[in-house]
């Protein structure tokens, strides 16, 4: 029954009806505040904020019945003709990313009383942000009621190397519609899945006759009703290098929360209370969650013979990698020392702010359009072409604005059933995600252990190593070989050690499958590798700083491990000086004594990583740039701007080398049916191959500007100059909008890029941590981290993706873990029970940008975007164990497991 | 979330209005726990509101906080100075969560959901306090606080019963010095350990009320100022299995943790220190 309301929305009344159970937040929703978010509906991450009565409340956990009577201001109602004090604080200091958290933090922060910074961190618990790291956030607020406007950047001073502001700023401050759930076609259906109880079971039947005679519900598919073609989830190009394990719905389910059927209907509602009613005859198959046990091959989780490109089904190993150079068993032969650990690292989410959602609906002239929160637009159109049997032109995906991604949007997770609903119903329909589904349907980093082998001579030199990782790729194979492949070429690879060997084994369990996340397996492997070495230099009484400079690679030397040719190549290589301004912001005195204090001890740590920017040869990017009439430029550009403002940094590289202003560019991104095509953003690609493929066109037009205008004004091309308005020499000139009336061609170019070479990013972190020995509790006091990033197109937005890498790689080290029960059951399926860096668990954090000019990538510029994450955990440990004496090899060292090994080791 | 089995809104005035409890029936006070997660079973909420029960009475017999009353009542409203144990219902308060979940989380609420980091429950404890319980027919009876609730998410209510009001004596809150200490796995998020600890400075008289790292809040009393061999033997008095041990935290670990606020929350009391809340 739904029941009548009164109230008032921004000052407005409102008259509307509603179930009894809906909450505040959809009710806002559905009256097209787009403003306020849906993130979390636990009442923990405080995007959904709306203020009740002047009150900031989150209106996800708040009753839509409670508003009767009561006056509700939204995002939208904050703008008074200009922009509230707090939003334009937000703008000017840009206190967002993605942008998704930002209407919340903005409602939540205009209401905020505290006295000292610390104060304002910690009433900011109920605002989490996965982007920025905070620090941009604080500073906003900080800075609110202070005229700090940013000044436009002239053409004259040059648009590299400034901070342009992310031109997407006033539409997220403003919390405008502009995500994909916040816009949908008339006559939208919804989809929600019924999902599997069980971790791994044979369907034998499937009844859906009750839940169809339900009132709203417009179809239900089962395996019954799909294709039966087996395909990767991974958003990889083609040739796809992933299994094909994975079905649009199956007879066999694989794990807690695997797809068992699809309900469309007119609401979520109704489609959840259809799944309730569909009947499932399971035959329960034995299951296994330990990839140790799983490669036995007792029980057998992808016995369908049609999957393929598995490397070794029987024994439930997806893949391996193998990799070797020069001689291990002469290399330890030769070791003073040799050292051997396990390290055990965590399944752990992403908690992109922005769900998983995609909309599908046929356009006038039969297009089936795809609008989805997607990382790899051109990869799922071909995915879906290939799965439904469509040409590709008859599909468009796009995306619009995205609330984050981190690598579990490189994945087709919603858009292949909304196509098969809208194939076969003719109707619009949305798939969202919901939380909890988040955390049990979607990706988790790969978990994994690793044995580490180091053999070591007695003054440092490293002479053998041998690492071997089993890698928990859950019931899917997408990404894990991929992944699992850096988690061994990326850590080894950056020592200088003539014997090394690495073997990886990707392995299948009846858990959530693990996909694409920040940092790609690098993460991980980094972890074993920064952690043995602090073990080394305690066993030989070196300093681990001096250990590490005594073994990295160097500019000059080659990264050969597995291969017979240098691969990852190293551009520009400044780490010796990332180490340098690293050990001095945090004053390290090499050997000097933990600082004692009662129960607390004092220690720091530090921790070196690489991660190569983009793909190497396969990593495609087109891009068209061209004059317009009016003498605006517009970009065409199939990349992903993924939240980071890489659709801002583009624009930058254009602007310089036209000699215009960002401003002066519209750009146009990641549509399959307007844009060229772009891999997506993934591999830490964007600016180095985008960037690059971006720097070549507008060169290549700026020579057709000035050649044309040369033949129209008789001046020899070479003594003409460009500049945002006209072309001239001293002997004449012509106007842009002139230019493209007289010109007889169109102004255009569109070239497509991929790199030879995918240079090395470096980054070195130290970290000063506090451990309370009688609880076992961990506080990082500060932190300091220098990446070697070739050049920063925006110092501003590269400083956001290492202070946002790192509070990600905090979580990774202190917090987060998703927790198994022996079913494979995730038991904290929630942002409330998974917890995420608050601003209060924030360090200080010193970020140097090092720039040393990258040959090959744009205007020398590299990766930045995952590398920020890796040297986070490692830091920690190894200053944990500088503080107590103590070795973590397990994360997250939550403090149980920090007050165990104390107690144990002592 | 959206609640989607929910059917029906009631809005009662008086207790009157429902006087027939049915299964799929729930309470509705602030409403910042059950919209947290799915509730499959809840068909009809009634929502407490208009019950009017939010007051907060101060009287020379002690104070009396109404089941509705919103949490960040307590927290603007100043209190006679003497009554200094005040501060651990506003630490409680503090302590919830966001700021923007005690703008409309209820005390009551908190203490009726019985979830092992209530921080109230052991602030409730500590202090003493007693519980006025309506039964559907609108009859009262009295519980101590620490006999309300018998296991995490069980009290003795029964259904159609409703928790009216909680009742502090004034002999527990006047002039008593309070610390409230806290312990999750992350700085926020559910408690593993809660300890709330009230002492006399003129009858050395020390409180300590468990939360959080205990299957139902308990009271641990000492007539003076415990030596830290004192804490330590009043756990062989809780044995393990009071303890919870679940993948948050192990029952040896909450234990452990437990002695420790209690030791920190004592100390500080004792040299006049107002130490940190969270570890």
């Amino acid at each position: 029954m739904a029941d009548s309301l009164n109230f008032q929305v921004n000052g407005r009344d409102c008259q509307t009806s509603c179930d009894p159970g809906t909450s505040l937040l959809r009710l806002l929703r559905s009256l097209e505040y787009a403003g306020v978010h849906r993130v979390c509906e636990s009442g923990d991450c405080g995007s959904c904020t709306v203020w009740l009565d002047d009150k900031p409340i989150h209106s996800c956990i708040c009753p839509a019945m409670r508003a009767e009577g009561h006056q509700i201001t939204t995002i939208e109602g904050l703008e008074n003709g200009k922009l509230s004090p707090m939003q334009q604080a937000f703008l000017d200091k840009q206190g967002f990313q993605c942008g998704y958290c930002t209407p919340g933090m903005i409602m939540t922060a205009s209401k905020l009383q505290y006295e000292t910074e610390a104060e304002l961190k910690a009433e900011l618990e109920g605002n989490l942000c996965r982007c920025t790291g905070y620090e941009a956030i604080i500073e906003s607020v900080l800075e609110c009621g202070n005229d700090s406007a940013v000044k436009t950047i002239t053409a004259e001073e040059g648009q590299v190397g400034k901070d342009v502001p992310k031109q997407d700023g006033p539409n997220l401050v403003t919390g405008k519609p502009v995500y994909t759930a916040d816009w949908s076609p008339p006559g939208l259906l919804h989809l929600k899945v019924l999902r599997s109880p069980y971790p791994h079971a044979r369907i034998k039947k499937i009844d859906t006759e009750k839940a169809k005679a339900l009132k709203g519900v417009e179809a239900i598919f089962t395996h019954q009703d799909v294709p039966r073609k087996a395909y990767s989830t991974a958003g990889h190009g083609a040739p796809v290098p992933d299994p094909f394990d994975h079905y649009l719905l199956d007879n066999k389910v694989r794990f807690i929360g695997d797809r068992v059927a699809a309900v469309v209907a007119e609401t979520e509602a109704i489609a959840a209370r259809a799944c309730e009613l569909i009947e499932v005859d399971y035959e329960i198959l034995p299951h296994v969650i330990d990839p140790v046990a799983a490669i036995k091959g007792e029980v057998v989780i992808h016995d369908e013979p049609e999957s393929s490109q598995i490397h070794d089904a029987a024994h439930n190993i997806a893949g391996e990698i193998v990799l070797a150079k020069g001689d291990l068993e002469a290399g330890f032969a030769e070791a003073d020392l040799i050292i051997e650990n396990t390290y055990t690292l965590p399944a752990v989410q992403h908690v992109h702010l922005e769900p998983h959602v995609s909309i599908t609906w046929f356009d006038e002239d039969g297009t089936l359009v795809v609008r989805s929160s997607t990382q790899v637009p051109f990869h799922c159109q071909r995915l879906l072409s290939e799965l439904f049997d469509l040409p590709k032109e008859k599909i468009r995906v796009y995306k619009p604005q995205l609330g984050g991604g981190f690598g579990n949007k490189q994945e087709i997770l919603t858009e292949d059933l909304c196509v098969l609903a809208t194939l076969k119903t003719g109707k619009p329909i949305q798939w969202r995600f919901t939380r909890e589904e988040e955390f049990t349907a979607s990706n988790s980093r790969h978990s994994m252990k690793i044995r580490l082998k180091t053999g070591v001579k007695k003054y440092g030199t490293i002479v053998a190593q041998e690492m071997e990782a089993i890698s928990n790729t859950g019931a899917y194979g997408n990404h894990g070989e991929t992944v699992t492949f850096l988690t061994g070429c990326f850590p080894l690879g950056l020592y200088r050690c003539p014997n090394q060997s690495y073997k990886g084994l990707v392995v299948y369990t009846n858990i959530m499958p693990a996909g694409a996340f920040r940092g790609y397996g690098a993460t991980q492997g980094t972890f074993a590798m920064e952690s043995q070495l602090d073990e080394i230099a305690v066993k030989l009484n070196l300093d681990p700083i001096k250990l590490r400079q005594h073994n990295l690679i160097t500019a000059e030397d080659e990264i050969l491990i597995g291969r017979e040719e240098h691969f990852h190549i190293i551009g520009s290589y400044a780490l010796d000086e990332c180490i340098e301004k690293v050990t001095q912001a945090l004053d390290y005195q090499p050997g000097k004594y933990p600082e004692l204090d009662g129960h607390i001890k004092r220690g720091v740590g530090f921790a070196a990583t690489m991660q190569a920017s983009g793909l190497a040869k396969i990593h495609l990017a087109s891009v068209q740039i061209s004059l317009m009439p009016q003498g605006r430029y517009e970009l065409r550009t199939g990349s992903v701007d993924v939240g980071t403002g890489s659709d801002t940094s583009l624009r930058q590289i254009a602007a310089q080398v036209l000699g215009t202003t960002v401003e002066k560019i519209d750009i146009h991104t990641a549509d399959t049916h307007n844009t060229p095509f772009d891999a997506g953003s993934y591999a830490s690609a964007t600016a180095f191959i985008t960037g690059q493929a971006v720097n070549l066109a507008a060169q290549k037009l700026r020579s057709l500007l000035l050649n044309t205008a040369s033949q129209i004004i008789e001046v020899d091309p070479d003594q003409l100059e460009l500049d945002e308005a006209k072309i001239y020499s001293s002997s004449g000139k012509i106007t842009l909008p002139e230019l493209v009336q007289t010109a007889t061609e169109p102004l255009s170019v569109e070239l497509e890029h991929t790199s030879d070479r995918a240079s090395l990013t470096f980054a070195f972190l130290g970290a000063e941590v506090e451990v309370d020995t009688e609880t076992g509790r961990i506080t990082v006091l500060r932190c300091a981290e220098a990446i070697d990033i070739g050049k920063a197109i925006n110092p501003r937005i590269c400083r956001g993706q290492a202070t946002g890498g790192l509070v990600m790689g905090l979580g990774y080290a202190l917090n987060e873990e998703l927790r198994f029960d022996d079913n494979g059951q995730i038991l904290n399926s929630s942002l409330r029970t998974y917890r995420i860096p608050a601003a209060t668990d924030v360090p200080p954090m010193e970020v140097f940008l090092i720039e040393k000019t990258d040959p090959y990538g744009p205007f020398g510029a590299k990766g930045i975007g995952e590398i920020g994450t890796n040297c986070t955990a490692p830091a920690i440990a190894n200053a944990v164990a500088n503080a107590t004496g103590v070795r973590l090899r397990q994360l997250p060292m939550i403090p149980e497991r920090v007050w165990m090994a104390m107690n144990s080791e002592q | 979330m959206d609640l989607y089995s929910v059917k029906k809104y009631l809005q009662p005035t008086s207790l009157n209005e429902v006087p027939d409890w049915q299964p799929g029936w729930n309470w509705l006070a602030g409403g910042t726990w059950i919209f947290n997660e799915s509730q499959p079973e809840t068909k009809t909420l009634v929502d407490m509101q208009r019950l009017r029960w939010s007051e907060i009475e101060i009287t020379s017999d002690g104070l009396s906080i109404g089941a509705t009353c919103i949490q960040n009542d307590l927290l603007d409203l100043s209190f006679p100075v003497e009554w200094t144990a005040t501060k651990a219902l506003k630490d409680a308060v503090r302590e919830l969560a966001s700021f923007k979940l005690s703008h409309a989380a209820t005390v009551g609420g908190n203490i009726c959901l019985a979830l092992s980091a209530s921080t109230f429950a052991p602030v409730m404890v500590a202090l003493n306090a007693s519980y006025e319980i309506l039964r559907p027919n609108g009859e009262a009876y009295t519980v101590n606080a620490v006999d309300f609730q018998t296991a995490p998410q069980q009290t003795i209510l029964q259904p159609g019963e409703v928790l009216r009001r909680m009742k502090i004596p004034i002999w527990n809150i006047a002039e008593w010095e309070t610390s409230f200490k806290r312990m999750a796995v992350c700085t926020a998020g559910y408690a593993i350990a809660i300890v709330v600890t009230t002492y006399h400075p003129a009858t050395k008289q020390v409180r300590f009320g468990i939360g959080g790292s205990v299957k139902a809040p308990q009271l641990i009393e000492f007539d003076g100022v415990p030596t830290p061999e004192q804490i330590v033997g009043a756990f062989r008095e809780t044995p393990l299995h009071t303890y919870i041990d679940d993948e948050r935290g192990s029952a040896v670990y909450r234990r452990h943790i437990t002695k420790v606020l209690m030791q920190r929350g004592i100390d500080e009391l004792i040299a006049g220190i107002d130490g940190k809340r969270r570890y």
